[in-house]
């Protein structure tokens, strides 16, 4: 079963398209990725599928409820992390979870066992009656995400939640996530860190003001640029591109300094003829290994290949 | 309707923890009910005759008429009260949750737009209410004790109590809708202030009206101002019902 599904979704700001013809399905239990770049329409399309603006056209439907019909029921069936935290900075860390709590329908009691089970799980217990407003950003980042889980949602939304933490604060929410994923719940994840969404995702959409790629991040490397095998020499790696490049199956050879990548079909069997070629042209090879493309070049190939084709249009 | 007390709750206790919005609240009506005292106990011994002429006050003598120009005077502050606190409160509620960005987390909860809206009326008008009711009380107290038996009664007349009474919370009501439209399209709890200064003029107007001597807060006067004020409060509250939709709050608050 599906946890959000959208045909064609859509949405205008007058004359301006910030989500355009959005079809996806995304199966319970799967971590999303998605990613575009500024102003591609990302928290636009989060705030209606967390029925909180409408679209102008198109359907979808979120944790079994279709938005526009049951929007109270999807708001109480998702968890969410904006942008920013949105904390009471006058309001203790325990009555700012507390009034959510109740927010979402939790009776005081319920709402109080969440509370500490969000707080102790993220290590905040010992500041729980501390004003939020002298709390440090990483600290506000995990109150507000244990706000977005008190009511124990299936699907929760996090709008860029390592965004502007230190790197031990980020391993820890990165973790967290994990945890989440592994009680089953599906996660839509809005980021700009790729290695982070490389990490995390089980599914990634490239989206600028519509979805450009839909793949999991192992097909997206592959299916962009191919397999490959990279091979270390000593001394300069272009002298050898032209040796390489006479092997028939060879699709293609970059060198730089003293490294060659070299695109091929099928690695596993090509890769002792590209080594023997090598060594008979008399090159020094030091290690191959498989070549792997980042999920950043992937992203930035599909985005500028994007913003070229708008451009030519 | 639970979730009302909720929000109530929440707002209750942020306002507890502003120095600053206490202040506001607390001060005015403090000063309201300090300054006449003094002028009545220390100034006012009828020795000047004023040259206001209210026609409420006719058929006093000199030393209560004089008591009684101070005690009209001041007894108009407190319905100009019950719109300054309210919408004192309403701008730190509604800009402080939009300048904090707590505004999109609430809105993606559960709640109802009624019960979002209920909530932070009632946090601006319950405590106004109460605050002009028992000071407007201490005033009307202090004019038992330090004036002349005669002059209660020509200063808290029927038509400044059925103002008193029942305009205050609908004024208070006004305040709050328009300074919900205010906080629509401003950023700063500021601005929204001296925006919304604007909103007393019309009881400014009456007041000086009163004190000129040529305009006498009667009952029937006063409950036509009260009928005037229903449908007008009505329709500013439905119009910043119509402001504080998710839709609207989200792509189109400044």
């Amino acid at each position: 079963m599906n946890s959000i599904e959208t045909n064609h979704l859509t949405r205008s700001f007058g004359k301006l398209v910030a989500v355009d013809d959005l079809s996806l399905a995304i199966p319970e239990g799967t971590v999303f990725g998605f990613l575009g770049p500024n102003g591609a329409g990302k928290t636009t399309t989060v705030r209606m599928l967390s029925a909180l603006i409408s679209p102008t056209s198109g359907s979808a439907v979120i944790a079994g409820y279709q938005l526009g019909e049951h929007n109270e029921e999807i708001r109480q069936s998702v968890g969410i992390l904006t942008e920013t935290p949105g904390l009471y900075d006058r309001l203790s860390a325990w009555d700012n979870l507390m009034f959510f709590g109740e927010m979402y329908n939790l009776s005081r009691e319920k709402a109080s066992t969440q509370v500490e089970r969000y707080l102790r799980l993220l290590d905040l217990w010992d500041r729980r009656g501390d004003k939020v407003g002298g709390f440090s950003k990483g600290m506000r980042q995990k109150l507000a995400i244990a706000r977005a889980l008190l009511h124990e949602p299936k699907m929760i939304f996090l709008d860029e939640p390592t965004s502007g933490l230190d790197p031990e604060t980020a391993k820890v929410v990165r973790d967290f996530i994990k945890v989440l994923r592994a009680e089953g719940r599906t996660i839509f994840l809005t980021t700009h860190n790729l290695p982070e969404a490389d990490e995390l995702c089980d599914l990634i959409g490239v989206f600028r003001s519509r979805l450009l790629r839909l793949d999991t991040p192992a097909n997206l490397r592959n299916s962009m640029f191919g397999s490959g095998t990279r091979v270390r020499v000593i001394g300069d790696a272009a002298r050898w591109v032209k040796s390489v490049r006479a092997l028939a199956f060879v699709q293609q050879v970059t060198a730089s300094e003293n490294i060659l990548t070299i695109s091929l079909p099928h690695p596993d069997e090509q890769n002792p003829e590209v080594v023997r070629k090598l060594v008979s042209a008399g090159a020094d090879i030091c290690a191959v290994e498989p070549a792997s493309h980042s999920l950043e070049e992937v992203y930035l190939e599909l985005v500028e290949n994007e913003h070229e084709t708008v451009t030519a249009g | 309707m639970h979730k009302v007390f909720i929000i109530l709750r929440k707002e209750f206790s942020e306002i507890l923890q502003q120095r600053v919005l206490l202040y506001s609240v607390f001060l005015p009506p403090l000063l309201f009910d300090i300054i006449p005292l003094l002028i009545l106990h220390l100034g006012s011994n009828g020795t000047h005759g004023s040259s206001i002429r209210i026609p409420s006050l006719q058929g006093l003598t000199l030393y209560e008429y004089t008591q009684g120009v101070i005690g009209t005077e001041f007894s108009n502050f407190y319905i100009l009260l019950s719109m300054i606190v309210p919408s004192t409160i309403a701008a730190y509620s509604i800009i402080g949750e939009k300048s904090n960005r707590t505004l999109e987390p609430l809105l993606a909860t559960p709640v109802q737009r009624w019960q979002l809206l209920s909530g932070k009326i009632l946090a601006a008008l319950l405590p106004s209410i109460l605050v002009t009711w028992v000071s407007g009380s201490v005033f009307v107290a202090e004019l038992a004790i330090f004036t002349d038996a005669n002059v209660v009664s020509h200063v808290v007349t029927g038509g400044w109590l059925i103002l008193f009474i029942s305009g205050t919370p609908l004024l208070g009501l006004v305040a709050v809708s328009i300074m919900t439209a205010i906080s629509s399209q401003v950023n700063d709890t500021r601005t929204a202030q001296q925006l919304s200064i604007w909103a007393v003029v019309p009881i400014i107007g009456i007041i000086l009206g009163e004190l000129s001597g040529k305009f006498e807060l009667t009952v029937s006067i006063a409950v036509v101002f009260d009928l005037i004020l229903i449908p007008v409060a009505i329709f500013l509250t439905w119009g910043a019902s119509q402001l504080f939709q998710r839709e609207t709050i989200l792509t189109r608050w400044k």
